[in-house]
């Protein structure tokens, strides 16, 4: 044995020694009493459908709106299957579905024309950054509020989406694509931090969009960084941009009230996973859906490179999304929550049973915002 | 129930399995905060932190199996801003012998104990952090940039410079001993 052999286990030996065997209960007492009175963050369906306390009446509502403003949809696509498509929905109107529950949805945002970005916020996390605002040119404004269950959209005059461009012109920082990232002071090593820091794409007036990402850390004293006035500006303009029902006045507000968003596209996740339980407690078996798209279960997409299970993903149009929700529901499957290899996607699942393998197959459509990534997989990485 | 279980159900917003799953890494969390903060109080606020923020966040976390992965991160994160919010408010950490010495340690074994206290409490919390991460939890070094989310450079660089003190803390011990010894000869 060498000396630093011996210096390993005599540091290792007297850490084990020093750590304390067990936490005071007064530790996990309040850590739970302050989980007991927090909410989890999820995706808008899974938050939705997820809560444990929700009651059925509750549950069976959601779903019911869920199917419903996903079946308003009713053109079919060239790719759909002959017979999928002997049911449109010409005029637009809802479509009521096998519940027999009314839409809840009065009038949904169709248009699947996009305007151009004037912005788009994401807050930044420990797993990554989440959509919080997206404005287009047009007026619409679709917020994701992690309080309410769906991603809302409104509607602002052009005097309103001015107000918002202003607020960005007066940062003078939103014209350029640029990272405000902390940067260390001379001499010092700098500690490490987790996570990402927001960004805000904001739609120049040239054409094409600027990036700007920024990371405050969030301690002040100058010992580790340098000062951060841009990022503090950032982080102000963020707040600003969502809190909007604040400060916006009356008349920035063409129609103020909300509505959910309804997604040109949706991207999809198939992810197989063996089941535990009893096959009695398969959801419904997946050979019965008669699958409307040209690729079958099966051969649905492209797998995603994650961990090690079985996961593939396609984006597809929101009436192909529609289309397969229907006949997900048409054979009897319900949303709700079921194995997942990627719970954060914000959106509703469907199981489905393979009683011959004993294995669940999820599949879960995630609705995707206007200008946002459309490819697959991008986001699947911790 | 294992694991990976709980952090499925508690994933899903199961309140109980949550539970289960906090009980059954406190005491981790906290003896990992407490060689890191050196002070029961910000280790008790780390660890709770740590125990909320991964309720709140453990529906983005995607892959169950690296839940104890994720779960440091959060708690260096944690140890990091209590050792920040500290620094505002106290000019200087109090350092907290935690336990008494053990009957039966030798004279020798208690000295190196002193040494190791006095070198250690000398590293910053950031030194301490890999220090901790790979001595006490034996993390690779490589596990050990991920929890801090340094790069691997950085994190050699730390456990050299760190280790280094650490040594020469320890000889310095040493040689005060060895005078002691030879001038009482």
């Amino acid at each position: 044995m060498n000396r630093n052999d011996d210096f390993d286990q005599t540091l290792s030996a007297w850490l084990r020694r020093e750590a304390p065997p067990q936490a005071p209960d007064r530790v996990l007492d309040a850590a739970l009493e302050r989980v007991a009175a927090q909410s989890q963050q999820r995706g808008w369906l899974q938050r939705l459908l997820g809560e444990t306390r929700m009651t059925t009446l509750l549950r069976a509502t959601a779903v019911a709106a869920v199917v419903a403003f996903a079946a308003f949809i009713g053109y079919q696509f060239s790719n759909l299957s002959p017979d999928v498509g002997a049911s449109p929905s010409p005029s637009g109107a809802a479509t009521p579905s096998q519940t027999g529950l009314p839409s809840a949805i009065a009038s949904p945002s169709a248009d699947p024309a996009v305007a151009a970005l004037v912005l788009r916020l994401e807050r930044g996390g420990e797993a990554g950054r989440v959509h919080v605002v997206t404005v287009l040119e047009d007026g619409r404004i679709i917020t994701t509020n992690y309080q309410a269950a769906i991603p809302l959209e409104r509607l602002l005059t052009a005097a309103g989406v001015q107000l918002l461009r202003d607020e960005l012109d007066a940062t003078g920082l939103t014209d350029t694509s640029a990272d405000y990232s902390p940067v260390a002071n001379p001499g010092i090593e700098p500690p490490g931090y987790g996570g990402m820091g927001p960004a805000l794409e904001v739609g120049l007036s040239g054409g094409g969009t600027a990036v700007i990402t920024w990371y405050l850390f969030a301690d002040g004293p100058a010992d580790y960084f340098e000062p951060q006035p841009e990022a503090e500006a950032l982080d102000a303009l963020a707040a600003r941009l969502s809190t909007l029902d604040e400060w916006l006045p009356a008349n920035a507000w063409a129609d103020a009230n909300a509505r959910p968003y309804l997604p040109a596209r949706y991207r999809i996740f198939i992810f197989s996973t063996g089941w535990g339980g009893s096959l009695d407690d398969l959801p419904v078996e997946s050979a019965t859906v008669s699958w409307p798209l040209i690729d079958g279960i099966d051969a649905f997409g492209a797998a995603v490179e994650i961990v090690t299970q079985e996961l593939r993903c396609r984006v597809v149009s929101g009436e192909e999304g529609s289309a397969v929700i229907e006949a997900l529901e048409a054979a009897g499957a319900t949303p709700g929550v079921y194995p997942s290899v990627y719970s954060i996607i914000p959106g509703t699942s469907f199981g489905l049973g393979d009683r011959a393998t004993s294995r669940v197959v999820t599949i879960t459509f995630e609705p995707i915002l206007p200008h946002a990534d459309t490819s697959c997989g991008s986001e699947l990485t911790f | 129930m294992v694991q990976r279980e709980l952090v499925a159900l508690a994933r899903n917003g199961d309140r109980e399995a949550f539970s289960a799953l906090a009980a059954s890494v406190v005491d981790r969390l906290y003896a990992t905060a407490m060689l890191i903060l050196r002070d029961h109080s910000m280790a008790d606020d780390a660890t709770q932190e740590t125990i909320v923020l991964a309720w709140r966040d453990l529906p983005s976390l995607r892959d169950p199996d690296r839940f104890d992965a994720w779960l440091r991160r959060l708690l260096v994160n944690a140890c990091r801003d209590e050792g920040r919010r500290h620094r505002r408010r106290r000019p200087e950490i109090t350092l907290l012998p935690i336990h008494e010495p053990v009957i039966g340690d030798s004279s020798a074994e208690l000295a190196d104990r002193d040494a190791l206290e006095r070198g250690f409490r000398r590293l910053t919390p950031e030194h301490r952090t890999v220090i901790v991460l790979h001595y006490y939890l034996g993390l690779s070094l490589p596990e050990v940039a991920s929890a801090t989310n340094a790069p691997l450079g950085t994190v050699k660089s730390r456990i050299h410079h760190a280790t280094r003190a650490l040594r020469a803390a320890l000889e310095a011990d040493s040689r005060s001993a060895n005078m002691t010894r030879g001038g009482t000869a």
